[in-house]
């Protein structure tokens, strides 16, 4: 099977800010991919560019086609959940049901109808009289009853308390991952998605940072906690990221063998909100 | 034709308030004022008219005076049954055309309005990432919402003046009953209703391309402005005719623009207007400012 999405040096400016420069990567099918990076490192840009939302330069194919020529058809494949305030507020639930019944050709209402009485949506309630958590269940709910081979989520539990942060996640990888779907999602909740990811993508300054398999960080990440004694030879072997951490230092590096480390210490892989930030650091995102 | 219908019925929903309440409630209006009509007996009238009559294509003088007494509807019946049948066609039409004349007005404030905001809305509300995460191409987003504001919504507000029109008939009816003539001579058949409704669709779709450019602008407004809509609509003609005036005192442009911003009415020769190089230009301007409008569609972004 071809790739799902294969971007190119795709480039996007707005006036003297370049939002994206240059990027390049491959998701294959059956990712699940974490779009991950600070406020305006480019995230949502990537994202519209991959739904054929906004012009870029550069090449991306996203299921064989270029979404800037004929949006609509590829949106029969793709779906998207921007962030939670999307839906338009004056709809009301079961309107939502019959518009995409109506326009989407893979769109199955009978699942749709299942997935929402196992919450406590009314059909009969408009979009503005339902609470943000309630908004984002609806519109997943719309999203789970169309079959597709890929799904965007950009933000897509952002502002959402931590029940329903973890409601949305459960029912993501318990209905919907089939290894058929690919899922590309761009978050700043690292900790919650981190076991749902097969695939990770730093972002930054337009630019990707990381583009690694999950399964890949342990060959090349390792953090260990360093005693003070070893803090000069641990210095020496350039780490990435060190922070204070009960006296000790808290080390992650790159590209080193794991029985370099061991002298130093036990050697863990780093989880994925500690190797974000060491990545932003290094790369002189975040100070 | 399914995704299209769906596109229609959901501007419905969205406004549900001037497309259907609207009229609805003008209808219910108007109906209780000619139902006082029935039941309201003025102590003495001098019934006194003077005037015009909008004809298709011609226009003829009217007058009549009489004191008289009764309800406001037994009077007008009355003077119905008096007068021979080509004025009776005259002074229904007046009262036909009245209804249809207040409906028409808000109708067309209606269609500015939504076609100057309709490609606005869904960027200042954020929807339009939803609807365009939908399998709905950009020129069916923004043909369906002409359609909805130039024939289907007009055919809502032509049923509203269909139920007024006739239940006035009914009322007339009802007023006539007992009298020497019968109702069919009196009121149905001078009133001509089939053809002041046939009339009333041909008017409907010339004037959808008669104000295309129009239409057009608006939609154009729409998907471009960020904010001010009215001033970006208003000031670009305002600018053409401006720049036109600077460099001729001809006022060709000017004349143009205000040509096709007003609605074709009854009073003048359709024929006139419907086969002109004038209809050709407004309709080619009109396609050119919609395909633009979907242009700009297709690169709208959340605001």
């Amino acid at each position: 099977m071809s790739t799902v999405i294969e971007a190119q040096g795709m480039s996007k400016s707005y006036g003297s800010f370049n939002a994206l420069d240059g990027i390049s990567f491959v998701i294959q099918p059956g990712s699940i991919v974490g779009l991950i990076g600070p406020n305006g490192a480019g995230k949502t840009t990537t994202l519209k560019a991959l739904l054929g939302l906004i012009q870029f330069d550069g090449g991306l194919s996203v299921l064989g086609a270029d979404p800037r020529k004929g949006r609509h058809s590829l949106m029969e494949r793709v779906c998207f959940i921007a962030d939670v305030g999307v839906l338009p507020r004056w709809l009301k639930v079961s309107n939502a049901l019959d518009y995409a019944a109506g326009v989407h050709p893979k769109f199955n209402r009978q699942r749709a109808e299942e997935i929402l009485a196992s919450t406590n949506i009314p059909m009969n309630k408009r979009v503005k009289q339902l609470s943000k958590g309630m908004v984002t269940q609806l519109h997943l709910s719309l999203v789970m009853a169309i079959d597709v081979e890929l799904l965007v989520l950009d933000e897509p539990t952002l502002g959402l308390d931590i029940v329903y942060r973890k409601s949305f996640y459960e029912r993501l990888l318990n209905d919907y991952c089939d290894n058929q779907t690919s899922i590309i999602i761009s978050t700043h909740q690292v900790e919650e998605i981190e076991s749902l990811l097969t695939h990770l993508l730093f972002i930054d300054g337009g630019k990707i940072i990381l583009d690694s398999a999950m399964d890949d960080l342990a060959s090349k990440y390792g953090e260990v906690l360093v005693s003070p004694d070893d803090w000069p030879h641990a210095e020496a072997l350039a780490p990435i990221y060190s922070r204070d951490l009960l006296g000790k230092k808290a080390m992650i590096f790159e590209n080193l063998a794991t029985e370099d480390l061991a002298i130093l210490g036990d050697v863990s892989v780093p989880s994925v909100a500690d190797l974000f930030v060491a990545k932003m650091r290094h790369n002189g995102g975040v100070k | 034709m399914k995704a299209l219908a769906m596109l229609t019925r959901r501007e419905f929903w969205e406004h549900r308030n001037t497309f259907v309440v609207l009229p609805a409630l003008i209808v219910a209006v108007l109906f209780t004022v000619m139902l006082l009509g029935i039941a309201y007996t003025p102590p003495s009238v001098n019934f006194s008219v003077q005037g015009n009559i909008p004809s298709y294509a011609n226009q003829q003088q009217y007058e009549y005076q009489s004191d008289l007494t009764g309800t406001w509807a037994t009077i007008l019946v009355t003077q119905l049954q008096a007068a021979d049948s080509e004025t009776r066609s005259q002074y229904l039409s007046v009262g036909l055309r009245t209804i249809e004349g207040i409906l028409s007005t808000i109708l067309y404030l209606v269609t500015l309005s939504f076609l100057l905001n309709c490609l606005l809305t869904d960027r200042r509300d954020r929807s339009i990432l939803f609807w365009k995460s939908m399998p709905v191409s950009d020129q069916a987003t923004v043909l369906m919402k002409l359609f909805t504001a130039v024939i289907a919504v007009p055919l809502v507000y032509f049923a509203g003046i269909l139920t007024l029109q006739v239940s006035w008939l009914i009322l007339l009816t009802l007023s006539a009953t007992g009298t020497d003539l019968s109702a069919w001579e009196t009121v149905w058949m001078p009133a001509q209703l089939l053809s002041t409704w046939l009339d009333y669709l041909a008017l409907l779709l010339i004037n959808t391309l008669w104000c295309l450019p129009l239409w057009g602008w608006l939609l154009v407004i729409s998907a471009y402005a960020k904010s001010v809509q009215l001033i970006w609509a208003l000031g670009g003609p305002i600018a053409v005719v401006f720049a036109e005036r600077l460099v001729s005192d001809r006022g060709h442009i000017k004349d143009w623009i205000m040509q096709h911003c007003t609605p074709i009415t009854r009073s003048v020769d359709i024929s006139d207007h419907l086969f002109s190089i004038n209809m050709l230009s407004a309709l080619i301007a009109g396609a050119a400012m919609v395909g633009l409008a979907i242009l700009l569609r297709g690169r709208a972004d959340e605001l």
